[in-house]
C-alpha cells in the first residue's frame, strides 16, 4: 500500500495543472478550486482500489473532480443544472485591447458547460468519447458543446484580432 | 473549421495557463496528509489539510523542540476566576511565531484541578497540541518561502457549573485552504469522571435515535436552503452520513440541550464549516445532569 501511495502522489503531482484547469474552469474561483481538488484527491485515494486500470488514473480523477466541482457550484448557485446557468457577464476589463486576447481569456468568457469541454478537449486533449465518460454526458452533447464553443471562441479571438489591427 | 481547430489545439499548448502557487501548496498538503495505509477517514482530525490522526500514533514522548519559537508560561489567571466548585483553566504554554510566510499562535490550556480526570485531559491536550505544533514546524521548514502556513490553537470553557465542566479545544489551520477542528472534553463533577457521549446512555439505542434525527434535520435544512449541502445521498456511499460515533463531539447549550458537533468535511463539504445539531429531546434534565 505504501507503494500505492507513492505512485498515487507522484501521479497527482504530474496532473496538478490539469486538475487546476478543470476545477477552475467550472468554479472560476481559486479558493474553491483548491478546496475541490483537495476533496477530489482525498476521495480518489480512498477509492483507489476501485481503479482497475492504473493508466486511467487521469480521466478517473478528473471525473471525480468534475463531480466535486459541480457539486460545489450547484450548492453555491442553487439546484440548477449546468445548462441552465446563466451566461457569465462578458467583460473586457481583464483584457487589454492593445494585446491579442489569449485563448484562455476567451475560454473564460464561455459558459461553464462549454469551458469544461474546451478544457478537456483542447487543453487536455481527450477524445469526445473520453469526455463523455468524464462528464457523464452523451458523445453527441459533447460534440454539440464543442461546436458551439468553437464558434464562440472564433468570434472572440477574431474580434480581438480586429481590435489589435484596428479593423473594427 | 479544421484549421481553426488545429489553431485552438496549438494555442492551448502554447498558452497553457499558469497555476497559482497557492494551488500547488494545497495539493502538496493533501498529499502529505494521506495515510500510508488507505483506510476510512478517521473520525477525528478529518480534514485532509495538514494534520492526520495517524500522527498521534507515532507521537513519542519526545520533548518538543521548537527553535525560533518562544514557549513561555502564560498564566491567564485574570481570565478565569477561582470560584468554589468551579474548575480553573489556565494557559500553561503559549507559543507564538511569525515571519513573512508563517504564523503560529498557540494557547495551550491546562485544567487546574486535582484528580485523574484533569490529569488525563491535560495529558491528552499536551500530546495533541505538541503533535500539531511539531507538524506545523515540519511544514514550515519544508515549505520555506514558497508558501504560507498558519496555525492557531485556542480553547474555551463552554460549561462550568456545579455539575458539569466542558472544555473546547479549537485548532485553526491555514495553508492554501483552511480548516477548523474542535475537541470537547467533559467532566461530570458529581463523579469526577471524564465523560464521552456513550457514557451518558445505558445502551446503544441513542446512536440510531440521534442519527435519525440529525439526518432528518440535514434533509430539512437542505430543502429550506438550497445553499446548504450535507452528504446524505452522495454517489460515494462511504461519504454519506450514516451514524454518529460513540465518541462524537458534543456539548450542552445554554438551554441544556445536547448539541452534536461534526468536524469540517465529516458530513458536508468544507464550506459548511463544522455543522452542529441541537437535539431538543436530549437535555441535561433528561439525562439527570
Amino acid at each position: 500500500m505504501g507503494d500505492d501511495k507513492e505512485w498515487f502522489c507522484n501521479k497527482v503531482e504530474e496532473l496538478q495543472r490539469s486538475l487546476y484547469l478543470l476545477s477552475y474552469s467550472i468554479l472560476r474561483n481559486n479558493e474553491d478550486a483548491c478546496d475541490a481538488v483537495q476533496e477530489a484527491i482525498w476521495r480518489a485515494y480512498e477509492n483507489l482500489d476501485t481503479l482497475r486500470d492504473q493508466d486511467k488514473l487521469k480521466p478517473w480523477l478528473l471525473k471525480i473532480l468534475s463531480n466535486v466541482s459541480l457539486g460545489m457550484l450547484r450548492s453555491r448557485r442553487g439546484e440548477l443544472s449546468l445548462d441552465e446557468f446563466p451566461d457569465e457577464p462578458v467583460s473586457d476589463a481583464s483584457v487589454d485591447i492593445n494585446t491579442r486576447m489569449s485563448l484562455w481569456d476567451a475560454v473564460e468568457k464561455l459558459d461553464p458547460a462549454y469551458r469544461e469541454v474546451v478544457v478537456l478537449y483542447y487543453y487536455e486533449q481527450f477524445s469526445v468519447k473520453e469526455i463523455s465518460r468524464i462528464m457523464d454526458i452523451r458523445p453527441d452533447t459533447v460534440k454539440k458543446r464543442l461546436s458551439r464553443s468553437r464558434e464562440k471562441l472564433k468570434n472572440l479571438l477574431d474580434n480581438s484580432r480586429d481590435k489589435e489591427t484596428g479593423n473594427i | 473549421m479544421n484549421s481553426f481547430d488545429r489553431k485552438l489545439r496549438r494555442l492551448a499548448k502554447e498558452e497553457y495557463p499558469e497555476i497559482p502557487g497557492k494551488f500547488s501548496d494545497a495539493v502538496n498538503q493533501v498529499l502529505s496528509a494521506l495515510p500510508e495505509q488507505k483506510r476510512r477517514r478517521p473520525s477525528f482530525w478529518r480534514k485532509p489539510a495538514l494534520i492526520t490522526l495517524q500522527v498521534f500514533a507515532v507521537l513519542a514522548a519526545a520533548i518538543l523542540i521548537l527553535p525560533n519559537l518562544s514557549p513561555g508560561i502564560a498564566h491567564a489567571l485574570g481570565d478565569i476566576p477561582i470560584l468554589g466548585d468551579f474548575i480553573r483553566v489556565i494557559t500553561i504554554r503559549n507559543y507564538s511565531y511569525e515571519d513573512e510566510y508563517h504564523k503560529l499562535d498557540a494557547q495551550i490550556p491546562s485544567v487546574d484541578m486535582g484528580g485523574d480526570a484533569a490529569a488525563e485531559i491535560n495529558d491528552d491536550v499536551d500530546k495533541l497540541t505538541e503533535t500539531i505544533i511539531s507538524k506545523f514546524q515540519e511544514d514550515m521548514t519544508s515549505i520555506g518561502d514558497s508558501g504560507h502556513t498558519y496555525l492557531s490553537i485556542d480553547y474555551e470553557v463552554v460549561t462550568d457549573d456545579q455539575d458539569w465542566f466542558t472544555l473546547k479545544l479549537q485548532v485553526y489551520q491555514g495553508s492554501g485552504s483552511s480548516s477548523v477542528t474542535y475537541k470537547y472534553y467533559h467532566i461530570d463533577k458529581s463523579t469526577g469522571n471524564i465523560i464521552e457521549l456513550s457514557d451518558l446512555f445505558e445502551n446503544d439505542d441513542y446512536i440510531d435515535t440521534i442519527s435519525s434525527y440529525i439526518l432528518e434535520q440535514m434533509i430539512a435544512e437542505m430543502e429550506e436552503d438550497p445553499q446548504k449541502s450535507y452528504w446524505v445521498d452522495s454517489q460515494y456511499e462511504d461519504w454519506n452520513f450514516s451514524t454518529i460515533s460513540p465518541d462524537q463531539n458534543f456539548y450542552f447549550n445554554s438551554s441544556g440541550e445536547m448539541v452534536i458537533v461534526f468536524d469540517e468535511y465529516e458530513v458536508a463539504p468544507g464550506y459548511m464549516g463544522t455543522p452542529e445539531f441541537a437535539i431538543p429531546f436530549i437535555t441535561r434534565d433528561s439525562l439527570g445532569i
